[in-house]
């Protein structure tokens, strides 16, 4: 199974591309083997979830380069923080997999440079303009992932 | 020479704080404080807003307790409309407060406190985190991310999302329970019931290593404030208040929240945007008290459910007094929510569909109170003629505890740290009697997670004499 995770504040404009993302992927990518979900941020309760997938994919905003710009990166176990509040890192889940229940996927982590993030329920009109090809190339790298499901 | 110590930030709590502890000429602890350092003026932002808005706002508050606060706003809210919520959407509030509470209790204890607690105080900072436990005891820290996900999950159940759900509305709830939803709450609960037991299990057999900590913790002696009803138990979302002094003796009861001005006053001191509320007849800072779970189970008689009882029954042998037992009540309230969760879901209109009320506002002020996960919580709104708030008063179950948490830091700091040779151990104990109030700022400040630790020793002219970093 793959997870998908997409996260963010959709009330701080362009920091809700992750979570609009995400909600484009549900409707596209249409098999059983492929789980997507859609948060405000990323908890410790999704560790168990993810000690179960095969593959692991955070889709967040960033805040460098032109706006749209994808940048991807791969997530390791190994740098993850000790401390766990309400709120937790990529990182930190994959390390808590591994820690807790034996287990922590390959993760690969996405980030789509926003331009606003100033309180609004919208994106910037310059990344919901792009939002189209933003989700076909997501999509083609979800696709594009070395793991057999 | 006279030197100062800072704690800047203190880690593992939710919020923005620092700790000062001042030492005198000949290196002993002279002073201390805990600073609140951020202010975010929610109260003042709210004016000029439809009343009706104000659960959905209130929740924002606060990404940690955000259901606290959604339910003490439509308490107040309920007040303005001047409406008898249907039976079944109390309870329904009520399951959605004690899941709530649950989840939060389960961050505290398992995440943030649990480190020191299974591997010591004087234990390295590398190791002494949730992946140190883990190592160490895997099970434990397994049943932390359990009980969070049950009580994450009923919320999300009930309120449509996990954090800032907006089911809970003026009058009532905005749709009733299904029975396919009561069925998966239902199936949860044997699974946290079984945790909760076992992890006072363990605490109960590492609570004989902690004797010191427990007598520092207990240094500072306050009254108790909390809800309890006319049972003489554990309530969480209606009833009255009660005051006990520091012996167990009832100084007020049957106060009513609506009244709470009456008796509440909140003072303001200069080194922190927090606010030390007291009991104003005993004036300050004699009227200060402590709130949340060891307030709670010290001012009530049971908790109304069995096995909490049965837990209850070992916390009576315990110090009354010793902040270090708020760990022990949390967990013995992490049972009680489970319990009384089954039990409402249990009542025979819990299906119901009269959920709401209706009305227009009949009255120009508004009161909720609740008890939130860390104590007390008092919501007050005044409107004008259209319904737009022209004034809100929150007052905060973490501001309650703020000159208790004050006062306990220096108690432990005389206790714990001598002179400039300051150790991780000597500092850990002292942010370690914060975080056994389990203090949320995030309702006056942004949290941002992990930070560094960092403490200076500087010398009276404000020279740095030495820096340690965590």
């Amino acid at each position: 199974m793959i997870l998908i995770i997409g996260y963010g504040n959709p009330l701080r404009g362009d920091d809700g591309i992750g979570q609009k993302i995400a909600q484009m992927l549900e409707e596209r990518l249409q098999d059983k083997h492929i789980q997507v979900e859609s948060v405000f941020q990323l908890t410790p309760e999704w560790v168990e979830r993810i000690s179960q997938a095969q593959f692991v994919v955070f889709i967040d905003a960033g805040m460098d380069g032109e706006v749209g710009t994808i940048r991807q990166g791969f997530v390791r176990a190994e740098t993850g923080e000790g401390v766990f509040t309400h709120n937790v890192c990529p990182e930190t889940l994959l390390r808590a997999a591994l820690a807790l229940y034996g287990a922590a996927p390959p993760g690969l982590l996405i980030s789509i440079a926003g331009e606003s993030f100033d309180y609004s329920a919208e994106l910037s009109p310059q990344l919901e303009r792009v939002l189209p090809e933003l989700a076909e190339q997501v999509e083609a790298i979800i696709k594009d992932l070395p793991v057999v499901v | 020479m006279a030197q100062k110590i800072f704690i800047d930030p203190v880690t593992r709590i939710e919020g923005h704080a620092k700790i000062t502890i001042q030492l005198d000429d000949a290196g002993e602890v002279e002073d201390a404080h805990f600073h609140v350092t951020q202010l975010r003026g929610f109260e003042k932002f709210c004016e000029g807003r439809p009343f009706h808005e104000m659960p959905s706002l209130m929740a924002r508050i606060c990404g940690i307790c955000p259901v606290s606060h959604l339910i003490a706003s439509a308490k107040a809210c309920d007040a303005l409309l001047a409406v008898h919520v249907p039976p079944t959407a109390a309870n329904l509030r009520r399951i959605l407060n004690l899941a709530q509470i649950a989840q939060s209790h389960a961050l505290s204890f398992f995440y943030l406190s649990s480190p020191d607690l299974l591997l010591g105080m004087d234990a390295d900072p590398e190791k002494r985190n949730l992946f140190g436990v883990a190592q160490m005891h895997p099970q434990l820290a397994r049943d932390g991310v359990r009980l969070r996900q049950i009580g994450q999950q009923i919320i999300e159940i009930l309120g449509g999302k996990r954090i800032h759900p907006a089911w809970v509305v003026p009058g009532g709830v905005s749709e009733p329970l299904s029975a396919e939803k009561r069925a998966k709450i239902l199936a949860m609960l044997p699974d946290g019931i079984e945790i909760s037991l076992r992890t006072l299990d363990w605490f109960k057999g590492i609570i004989g290593g902690y004797t010191e900590e427990i007598r520092a913790f207990a240094a500072l002696r306050t009254m108790f404030l909390g809800l309890t009803n006319e049972d003489n138990q554990l309530e969480m979302y209606d009833g009255f208040l009660r005051l006990i002094d520091a012996d167990g003796n009832i100084v007020a009861d049957e106060l009513q929240p609506e009244n709470y001005e009456q008796f509440i006053v909140e003072k303001v001191e200069s080194w922190s945007y927090l606010k030390s509320p007291f009991y104003k007849p005993l004036g300050y800072p004699a009227g200060v008290y402590r709130v949340g779970p060891l307030a709670r189970l010290n001012l009530v008689k049971t908790c109304g459910t069995p096995r909490a009882d049965e837990a209850l029954a070992y916390f009576r042998t315990l110090d009354s007094q010793s902040s270090f037992h708020y760990h022990y009540a949390r967990l013995i309230e992490i049972l009680y929510c489970f319990e009384k969760i089954d039990e409402l879901l249990h009542t025979p209109d819990i299906l119901s569909d009269r959920v709401r009320a209706h009305a227009e506002p009949n009255s120009e002020q508004g009161i909720g109170l609740s008890e939130a996960p860390r104590g007390t919580l008092i919501h007050d709104y005044q409107i004008d003629r259209n319904g737009l708030i022209t004034r809100a008063n929150l007052v905060i179950a973490t501001g309650h505890n703020n000159y208790a948490m004050d006062r306990s830091v220096l108690e432990v700091a005389k206790r714990f740290v001598k002179g400039a040779q300051v150790t991780e151990g000597m500092l850990n104990r002292v942010e370690a009697v914060i975080r056994t109030f389990d203090p949320c700022l995030s309702c006056s400040t942004h949290a941002v997670g992990q930070m560094p630790l960092q403490i200076q020793l500087l010398a009276p002219d404000g020279e740095l004499v030495e820096e340690m970093r965590r």
